[in-house]
């Protein structure tokens, strides 16, 4: 189920919120009961047959969290702890690898062998990357002492709370649920009520009045791409430049409503985003992007592989190797890889400039410089991570260097003369704006519109009350005009992963 | 409570002020203000012409491919061409079309192929409920409460950005590449041709020829066909000819004879003919202005000519 359909947001979420605080005022367990069936039932609309792999994932993760963190009553009869943690992530890594690796790595052994294996096609099932690794560091917590939990119901509720299930925030048991054994948790509050659905509204408004729309202008570029034609430089820094707007206010958006959701239910979820692309270097950027992506890769792949405790050569190693989990983490697939080994690399020349090179005082230019850097990797970034495959990257790469031509609509050279150094003129430019001067027009706007506002305003957390309500007051009815007269809704492009 | 309250109160306003803007303080002048006044002129002729006459009834594929001036020509009698867009809704077409017609008429409708399956949500939305939800609000209402709570629910932020800039040239006089200067006293586009064409080569060239599918023509009883059909309807009552035809494509591949013969039992089914030229108005993508419906002036002149043969038969003697 979507937070942006009418079933969700008419339907399940009313009504779940309703009976979550109806049952709480006569039973903590039965309000716990009601949210987690609700949870399953949120995850089971997408394909209820799948809701059998996400049971199977809880239950095998409880029993051995519950072995790990209750070791002592079976003392005699139980291998060693690390045994039981090793065969726990062996058990979801095959699970994750099962299910969005195998037929990456089977294609690629049928390229490099000359084999001919063939892989029933199997649908990745909804947020298996998220809830894997929710579930991955929930063992590990577990081995390490920091989790007591005996309840079965508890655990699936960890599981399953759906404001976070299918792409995040990424959350630890520590951190949720000993918000869910407070009692002030299951009594309706307006004020949590007020303000997580503020989030939930002004989070809607950046996914369907902002990435929605960016998406048109992204997808008409890669699009063509893939399927093999020339992209001139306009258009191929439009998909650039739109994608990067799209999958912010998209994903950022997502985890918004998330927390609004939650906190709706008067659970504090972690922030995930932090105005990332006002960073001013890639370390930066990774403090701000998917924060609680980068929490779990730090403590989980970074830190285990030896962090910075064994010189810097192994520290820089690690570093790459991490990011490099993570890119694989977000889909099967070279452009992936890439895109992880890009940021492996950038992290490490960043680490290394800041050790030996960057000066101590940093004048403004020198700033405006470093932030210019990071966008440029980024955004070069952002086009191989879009890309359906590296053909496709390598056209709008192409495209953007003007290695297609740079071509403008003759109406506005004529407007604009100057602009006559650097493109030719022609009726209609292909893939752009629907290929009309009013589109390139409107396309022009709305970019500096989405820059204007990832650049220059504060983000929902550092705005107060009264100009969150403003922001409301200028989306919100454009973002029901989306949700229920434009015809269509789209999925958060998080849920792929 | 309060809190909420507040929040209710900004949603309140949000719809107040979407509402006050797009109903009474933006319009697009150059495009939707613009289908209007073309629409206005091509309705003054055809209303002070002499009748019999034809009208040429599509979206812009009549206006860029049809030469109402050269049918004039051959055929002795008035002709208006209504085309404007294929966007603007077809019903606001048709009803400017039934102003027009009287007995002993010819209707020679060429629309595109995209137009007959639009959904109705999308006939609701056009160009034209824009404009009567700006300017025209009591023509609104006889849409009922579905066509004015679409109307007035279809603006995004984009159609805002678009309304913004739209004002802002026209303010500064700027004009766009066609407008009521380009057409002629018919309705006919005119000038689509020479240097100014050529400047679309690349487009015409990267552009996949459009094929109508028989599994979407006319298979959703409430899209546009819907529309076309009640004016064929009412046609018929009226004793006026109506006559189906092929709009304007390139000649890559020839269109298949399946959708030709749906489109016929269409037209036949509700009273009225369907004209196929030899050549199913195919042509090579040389003689195209700026998209596969749209022929340069030269290439809509020959297409008339040739059209010009085929309706002679179907004219009625005054």
């Amino acid at each position: 189920m979507l937070f942006n359909s009418t079933i969700f947001l008419f339907g399940f979420l009313p009504v779940t919120l309703l009976l979550f605080f109806v049952f709480g005022r006569y039973s903590v367990r039965a309000a716990r009961l009601w949210l987690a069936a609700a949870s399953l039932f949120f995850y089971a609309w997408w394909n209820p047959p799948y809701l059998i792999l996400l049971a199977i994932s809880i239950i095998f993760n409880y029993g051995a969290g519950y072995l790990l963190q209750f070791r002592e009553r079976f003392t005699s009869s139980l291998p060693p702890a690390k045994l039981i943690l090793a065969l726990g992530l062996a058990f979801n890594l095959g699970f994750l690898g099962y299910f969005k690796y195998s037929a990456f790595l089977v294609d690629n052994l049928n390229a490099v062998a000359g084999t001919d294996f063939v892989l029933r096609h199997l649908a990745l099932p909804l947020a298996i990357s998220f809830f894997t690794f929710q579930k991955i560091a929930y063992l590990v917590d577990s081995y390490l002492g920091k989790v007591k939990e005996k309840s079965f119901l508890n655990y699936v509720l960890f599981a399953a709370f759906f404001p976070q299930l299918i792409a995040g925030p990424i959350v630890h048991y520590s951190e949720i649920f000993p918000q869910f054994k407070k009692l002030e948790t299951y009594r309706f509050q307006w004020a949590n009520f007020s303000d997580g659905a503020t989030l939930f509204l002004l989070g809607l408004a950046k996914k369907v009045v902002l990435a929605d729309e960016f998406a048109r202008y992204s997808d008409t570029a890669f699009n063509a791409a893939q399927g093999g034609a020339l992209i001139s430089l306009a258009p191929a820094w439009v998909g650039a430049l739109s994608y990067t707007l799209q999958l912010y206010f998209d994903f950022s958006g997502y985890s918004d409503m998330a927390i609004g959701l939650a906190r709706m239910f008067n659970i504090e979820l972690p922030l995930n985003f932090w105005s990332p692309y006002k960073a001013g270097s890639i370390m930066d950027f990774w403090r701000r992007w998917h924060m609680t992506l980068s929490r779990f890769l730090r403590d989980y792949v970074y830190i285990p592989l030896g962090g910075n405790r064994h010189g810097e050569a192994r520290r820089y190693r690690n570093l790459f190797l991490t990011m490099l989990v993570g890119g694989v983490w977000h889909g099967a697939g070279w452009t992936y890889v890439i895109w992880g080994t890009l940021h492996g690399a950038a992290l490490v020349v960043n680490h290394l400039w800041d050790a030996k090179i960057a000066p101590r005082t940093r004048p403004l230019l020198y700033r405006a410089a470093a932030h210019v850097l990071t966008l440029a990797v980024v955004i070069c970034g952002w086009v191989i991570f879009r890309s359906p495959s590296l053909h496709a990257a390598r056209r709008v790469f192409g495209g953007m260097a003007g290695r297609s031509g740079a071509y403008l609509p003759d109406q506005v050279l004529n407007a604009v003369p100057a602009l006559r150094r650097f493109f030719d003129g022609v009726g209609q430019v292909p893939y752009l704006g629907d290929s009309t001067v009013m589109g390139s027009f409107e396309i022009l706007i709305m970019l500096l519109l989405g820059y204007g506002i990832v650049f220059l305003a504060p983000n929902l957390y550092q705005m107060s009350q009264r100009q969150r309500l403003a922001v409301v007051a200028v989306s919100f009815t454009f973002t029901f005009q989306k949700i229920l007269f434009a015809g269509s809704i789209s999925p958060f492009l998080y849920f792929q992963f | 409570m309060r809190a909420f309250l507040h929040l209710l109160t900004a949603s309140i306003l949000s719809l107040l002020l979407y509402l006050l803007v797009f109903g009474f303080l933006v319009s697009r002048p150059m495009v939707v203000d613009q289908a209007q006044e073309m629409l206005e002129k091509k309705m003054a002729y055809g209303l002070a012409a002499r009748h019999p006459q034809i009208v040429i009834v599509a979206g812009s594929n009549a206006r860029f491919s049809h030469s109402c001036a050269v049918l004039e020509q051959l055929l002795h009698r008035p002709c208006t061409n209504l085309g404007v867009a294929g966007t603007i809704g077809i019903d606001w077409t048709l009803d400017a079309a039934r102003q027009i017609l009287k007995r002993g008429d010819l209707a020679y409708m060429p629309v595109e192929f995209d137009i007959y399956p639009h959904p109705r949500a999308q006939l609701l939305t056009g160009m034209d409920a824009a404009y009567r939800f700006r300017h025209d609000k009591a023509s609104l209402a006889k849409r009922g409460p579905d066509g004015v709570v679409r109307a007035a629910f279809m603006f995004s932020l984009p159609t805002l950005v678009q309304s913004l800039g739209e004002m802002a040239l026209a303010e500064a006089g700027v004009r766009r590449r066609f407008g009521l200067d380009t057409l002629n006293k018919q309705g006919d586009e005119i000038g689509h041709d020479g240097a100014k064409a050529n400047a679309y080569l690349a487009t015409i060239r990267s552009e996949s020829q459009r094929m109508p599918e028989t599994e979407t023509l006319l298979t959703d009883p409430e899209a546009g066909a819907q529309a076309i059909a009640s004016f064929l309807d009412w046609c018929r009552v009226h004793g006026v000819t109506a006559v189906g035809g092929l709009p304007t494509v390139f000649n890559d591949r020839p269109i298949p004879d399946a959708p030709i013969a749906e489109l016929r039992a269409f037209y036949g089914k509700h009273g009225a003919g369907f004209l196929v030229l030899p050549n199913r108005s195919q042509y090579p993508r040389s003689a195209f202005y700026d998209s596969d419906y749209h022929l340069r002036e030269s290439w809509q002149r020959r297409h008339s000519v040739l059209l010009a043969a085929h309706l002679r038969p179907l004219l009625s003697h005054e």
